[in-house]
């Protein structure tokens, strides 16, 4: 039995995970969530700056973190354009520019109909070059971005007069799936500049920005959990708590705790029957 | 293997009717667009029911696809099959193509072709350039040589070209990091680990924060003598370089921890899309009209 | 040769970056670098896409395993290529197009008239140039005294040389320049002359009259080509088929456009001239009115009527009126229009100013006050609260309006604005008809009921737009977004791209889950450590670890599992990660060093070539 149980075959646990994770979201099993400081602390540097405020969002991710970050996304567009703040896209990934046009359109062009591009927001667009685009715009933006992503030139953009550089910005929000991204933006921004960066970020870089918290940092939001937390503020913040669109993280923790609980048993029953072996062994003549 | 054979075939025409019969009643997995006469806009399901929009062929074939195509990749959970190679094959195809038209797009017309001809491109591609080349645009025929030459690494002779601009990128990459990793994950780590260890919060004793700051201070300080491989691990060295193995099991406990997380919300939103945007099986965002 | 190049480039472009760091002054040289960079960065992904055609080639021509996948693989990438690179489907920028206008070429040489007025040209900082905006068009003649510009000053070019130099005799000069600068009135507004495109437009449809008058303006061939070209141009028809019945009720041509009219004969519909895009908007809204608020009497007629068409519950009832009152105000309007008729501050013109100088004063205000308090009387606001937009066009309000009081010019236009943002009427009742379907069903002539008009606005929408599409010559084809929604490219993005990526991301959480069950053993303390702060993160990160602990009392409460993750991320990690860190910045700190000072060449490779 305990020989069988060991060799069972790995695409049992798969379907264990798959099921893990299907069930909850076919049942939309949902758990209350309490934010974090540190979910605070990015919700607070979003929330204290004044009204008209400008924010440049730098989504550094693909489709294949969308999962995590996406939410994030999402609320942190929905919160400034809550607040009112001016908001400039830009991507330091190439598939960046997809995740801005679909954050515009969910957020931006569903519900607030009446930000006027250009004026409110803008798509600056994608460049290659990682780190080596912060280096070049963190002292003079148009050397790269001549026309924003439309094609536009930047002098007849009307929000982007007094912008010479990253400098003029009041905060620097990133999502990032890894690099070039928050860490990035923490070396050749925060750092050299004091320009401030708070970042939301995938489970496996979220343990190793830390060290950046909170002199480089101030706020960080982990992984899906994170991104809850944040969504969690800025919807009770702004009665915004039965839009379906904007539960997403909140949405995302159910099967999350159900498939945390499966890989916390299946360490455990790992180490039951590696033990219960060893066990036997030694008593074995 | 017969009895495997069997018991999959069946499995699959049992799915295969349930979708057929599902795409029957429901009609899931429908995409619907708008046509407005000069622009064809995307709609939902609600606008529909107003009878205004109409399904896409185009996009619906596209959203079974792409849900074909999630399967496929899955099936690679139970074997290695043709499916997942056909999935396989067609992103790596699609993703170098894509990534090439970005680059064309977003950078060598703007940046490169846009500096040395404005004019020409301002005409042709992107009318709101300034037609007006800078005095200093002479520059931007440096790294059009250098392109160049590294594409010389396809040609079957003289790719010892490529070399230089490969050196070019290797120099920069050496100088924007250099400065970059010493001020940002040396100076300013070490700045941030001079800590009070005695904390005071608004004049009094600040426990949570005293033990933060010790832990902190002593981790980093257990780790780094870890790190030093050159000193011979004994005695009080030794002592601490094990404290500061603890410190560093903990911090791939708390990676993995965190790495698990990120992992199974991928996992969800694949699934998500299946079950909400092709089965119609869930509708979390109402959008759709209820059956 | 092949070695020191490298070495010496290597060293250039690093340490150019490093000093770029230390010393101001250089930090232009380090922008250069990273831009070279940065444009050698998107040439990769040219070779990267060349690299996996050579490699999937010679696959297939050696008949390797699975050489067939290379083929798909192959397929995939030149089928994603050229739908990118050529664009395939996507609409030219709207922004970029000028709709309205129609064009003919003319070459700044060729423009052949010139306007002058008195004054020099301030000099400026070393390397600070015209504005490029007026380049080749302004021009400065020292001998004579006088600068001159060529072609039709535009309102961005005005401003953009008011920033050259901020003088106000300067700026008065280029007011004045720019006043000048102008075709003669009947064309103001109509013709105009856009440098950068090299190209004369026309705005609407030209008549005879203007026809006359522009060709008057000059002699030369050039120009009396390009302006002929431009009336032909701007007297072309288009038309579309059109039935009858997609008219909306009360159509009224001539109340659009003269250029506008129904053959109803033909059944077709016909313009003269390019359409504006605003004039595409009319043409629905006119027929469309927008939505005016509910009035209780008014939401009980339609209750009724919906009743008469089916069940209702009493569940959309309430829907109803919630979705109703979700709409506009009439205090909301009235405030709006208020709000315009506050005198505002407007920015003087340096002309103004420097009269103000010039007659002696000390400070000089830059802002001007316009216009007097005017607020809506009660007449005004009872008429304007009776406004229902299916007996009264915008028009008629704003007449109404006016006889009853006064009214400014902003008002009208602030009035105008709001209504121009609000949903249609027709609109309005399929979101009220969307509410009724969210809280119950709706027969089919419920549905008819709510969505009727909204079906008739589409219809009338799309012949529009095909009017619209019709009469508009595209400027420039290859401006649009190569990945726009709806492209083939958005397409393969969309559809394979997407799911393919993110799918495979996704199965790391099954390995992971196999991992933790075979490989995670307690067997030390260092493995128990590991563990151990796993099972806190993994509960603390969710609900479970709040429920576990929950019972703690408040004086514990560092040791709920939540606070505990706290901690740990907080301290030890903070502190693991951090030794980490340093380590590796040290360690990419002395790898540069000795790649930049050539004590590093492995990169170049041990082959000779």
């Amino acid at each position: 039995m305990l020989e069988y149980v060991a060799r069972l075959d790995r695409r049992w646990i798969f379907l264990m995970m798959l099921l893990a994770v299907a069930i909850p979201i076919l049942f939309q099993l949902r758990f209350p969530e309490t934010p974090t400081p540190l979910a605070k602390a990015v919700f607070d540097a979003v929330e204290n700056l004044p009204p008209g405020s400008k924010v440049l969002l730098a989504f550094d991710y693909d489709p294949a973190s969308e999962g995590e970050l996406g939410p994030m996304a999402t609320a942190f567009v929905l919160h400034c354009a809550k607040k009112g703040h001016k908001m400039y896209f830009i991507a330091l990934w190439p598939v960046g520019p997809q995740m801005i046009d679909d954050q515009i359109r969910k957020v931006i062009k569903t519900d607030f109909p009446n930000l006027v591009y250009g004026e409110d927001y803008v798509n600056l667009g994608f460049k290659p070059g990682n780190e080596g685009v912060i280096k070049v715009i963190v002292t003079d933006l148009r050397q790269l971005y001549t026309t924003d992503d439309k094609g536009v030139n930047i002098d007849k953009i009307p929000m982007m007069q007094g912008i010479r550089s990253v400098q003029d910005f009041d905060l620097v929000i990133n999502v990032s799936a890894g690099y070039p991204g928050t860490k990035e933006w923490v070396q050749y921004a925060a750092t050299p500049y004091g320009i401030p960066v708070v970042g939301g970020c995938t489970g496996v870089q979220a343990p190793l920005l830390y060290p950046y918290i909170p002199d480089q940092l101030p706020g960080l939001l982990g992984a899906i959990k994170g991104a809850a937390e944040y969504e969690k503020l800025v919807v009770d913040r702004y009665d915004l708590a039965d839009v379906g669109r904007y539960l997403e993280g909140l949405r995302r923790m159910g099967p999350q705790l159900v498939a945390h609980m499966l890989m916390i048993f299946l360490i455990i029953a790992g180490n039951v029957i590696y033990f219960a072996q060893r066990r036997q062994e030694r008593y074995r003549p | 293997m017969n009895r495997e054979r069997m018991i999959w075939t069946g499995l699959l025409v049992v799915a295969g009717l349930w979708l057929l019969g599902r795409a029957l009643w429901v009609g899931n997995g429908v995409v619907y667009v708008q046509d407005l006469g000069d622009v064809t806009v995307s709609s939902d399901a609600w606008e529909a029911v107003t009878e205004t929009a109409r399904p896409s062929i185009f996009r619906t074939a596209g959203l079974w696809l792409a849900a074909l195509f999630t399967l496929a990749i899955f099936s690679f959970l139970y074997r290695d099959n043709p499916f997942y190679k056909i999935a396989e094959a067609v992103v790596v195809g699609v993703s170098a193509a894509y990534w090439m038209v970005v680059g064309v797009w977003a950078t060598m017309v703007p940046n490169l072709f846009g500096k040395l001809f404005p004019a020409t491109i301002k005409a042709w591609a992107m009318p709101g350039l300034s037609p007006v080349r800078d005095p200093f645009s002479w520059l931007y025929l440096v790294p059009l040589v250098l392109g160049i030459l590294l594409m010389m690494r396809l040609a079957p002779k003289g790719q010892w070209l490529a070399r230089w601009p490969l050196a070019f990128i290797i120099g920069t990459t050496a100088g924007i990091r250099l400065v970059g990793f010493i001020h940002a994950d040396f100076l300013s780590q070490i700045n941030s680990t001079v800590l009070p260890l005695v904390a005071m919060e608004s004049g009094r004793f600040d426990l949570a924060g005293t033990l933060g700051n010790l832990i902190v201070v002593i981790g980093v300080f257990a780790c780094l003598t870890y790190f030093f491989f050159s000193i011979e691990h004994k005695g009080v060295v030794g002592g601490v370089s094990r404290l500061g193995i603890w410190f560093l099991m903990i911090t791939f406990g708390a990676a993995f921890g965190y790495t698990v997380m990120g992992r199974i919300a991928l996992l969800a939103i694949r699934l998500e899309f299946l079950f909400d945007d092709w089965l119609w099986l869930i509708d979390p965002t109402g959008a759709r009209p209820p059956m | 040769m092949k070695r020191t190049v490298p070495l010496i480039i290597t060293a250039a472009g690093g340490f150019t970056l490093i000093v770029a760091f230390f010393i101001p002054a250089t930090e232009s040289w380090g922008e250069v670098a990273a831009i070279w960079f940065d444009i050698l960065a998107a040439i990769a992904f040219i070779l990267g896409g060349g690299n996996l055609v050579r490699n999937h080639l010679k696959k297939i021509s050696d008949q390797t395993a699975g050489w067939a996948y290379s083929v798909i693989t192959l397929a995939a990438f030149f089928i994603t290529l050229t739908v990118g690179l050529f664009k395939v489907g996507a609409r030219p920028m709207e922004q970029q197009e000028y709709y309205g206008q129609r064009f003919a070429s003319l070459s700044l040489e060729d423009f052949p008239l010139e306007f002058s007025v008195e004054g020099t040209i301030p000099p400026k900082k070393s390397g600070r140039r015209l504005p490029d905006s007026v380049h080749g068009q302004l021009v400065a003649d020292a001998a004579a005294g006088t600068i001159s510009f060529r072609g039709w000053m535009e309102p961005n070019q005005l401003d953009d040389l008011k920033n050259y130099k901020h003088l106000l005799e300067w700026q008065a000069t280029v007011e004045t320049l720019y006043d000048k600068a102008q075709p003669p009135e009947p064309l103001r507004g109509k013709a105009f002359y856009h440098a950068g495109h090299r190209a004369l437009a026309f705005a609407g449809r030209m008549s005879e009259f203007e026809y006359h008058t522009l060709r008057e303006l000059a002699g030369t061939p050039e120009w009396l080509a390009a302006v002929d070209a431009l009336y032909e141009a701007t007297n072309q028809t288009a038309e579309i088929e059109c039935p009858a019945d997609a008219l909306p009720e009360r159509f009224d041509a001539a109340a659009i456009s003269p250029d506008l009219s129904y053959d109803e004969e033909l059944q077709r519909l016909r313009f003269t001239g390019p359409m504006p895009l605003g004039l595409r908007d009319r043409m629905v809204r006119r027929f469309f009115p927008v939505a005016t608020p509910l009035s209780p009497a008014a939401e009980q007629v339609l209750v009724n009527l919906l009743k008469q068409a089916g069940p209702l519950s009493e569940a959309q009832i309430e829907a109803l009126s919630k979705a109703a009152a979700a709409g506009w105000t009439f205090d909301q309007l009235i405030a709006e229009v208020n709000r315009a008729g506050e005198p505002v501050q407007v920015p003087k013109t340096a002309r103004e100013m420097l009269a103000e100088k010039q007659a002696g004063a000390t400070v000089i205000e830059p802002m001007k006050t316009v216009g007097e308090k005017r607020t809506l009387n009660n007449l005004q606001q009872k008429f304007l609260r009776e406004f229902d937009s299916s007996e009264m066009t915008v028009d008629d309000l704003v007449e109404g309006l006016r006889r009853m009081g006064p009214l400014s010019a902003r008002q009208v236009a602030a009035l105008r604005a709001f209504l121009a943002k609000q949903p249609t009427a027709a609109e309005r009742n399929k979101e009220l008809g969307f509410a009724l379907l969210r809280a119950g069903p709706l027969t089919e002539e419920q549905r008819d009921l709510m969505f009727g008009d909204y079906r008739k606005q589409i219809r009338w929408r799309r012949y529009v737009g095909r009017l619209f599409a019709a009469a508009h010559v595209v400027k420039f084809p290859w401006s649009g977004e190569y990945r726009a929604v709806g492209t083939p490219f958005w397409w393969l993005y969309e559809y394979a791209f997407k799911p393919l990526t993110a799918t495979m991301f996704a199965m790391l959480a099954f390995y992971v889950a196999s991992a933790a069950f075979r490989a995670f053993r307690a067997k030390n303390l260092e493995a128990v450590l590991l563990l151990g702060t796993a099972f806190i993160i993994l509960l603390g990160r969710t609900f479970a670890g709040v429920y576990l602990t929950s019972w703690l009392p408040e004086s514990l409460s560092f040791l709920r599992i939540e606070e505990l993750t706290i901690r740990i991320m907080q301290w030890f990690n903070t502190a693991g990660n951090r030794a980490i860190m340093i380590g590796i910045a040290l360690g990419i700190a002395s790898t540069s060093l000795k790649v930049l000072l050539a004590v590093d060449r492995s990169y170049l490779g041990t082959g000779g070539d």
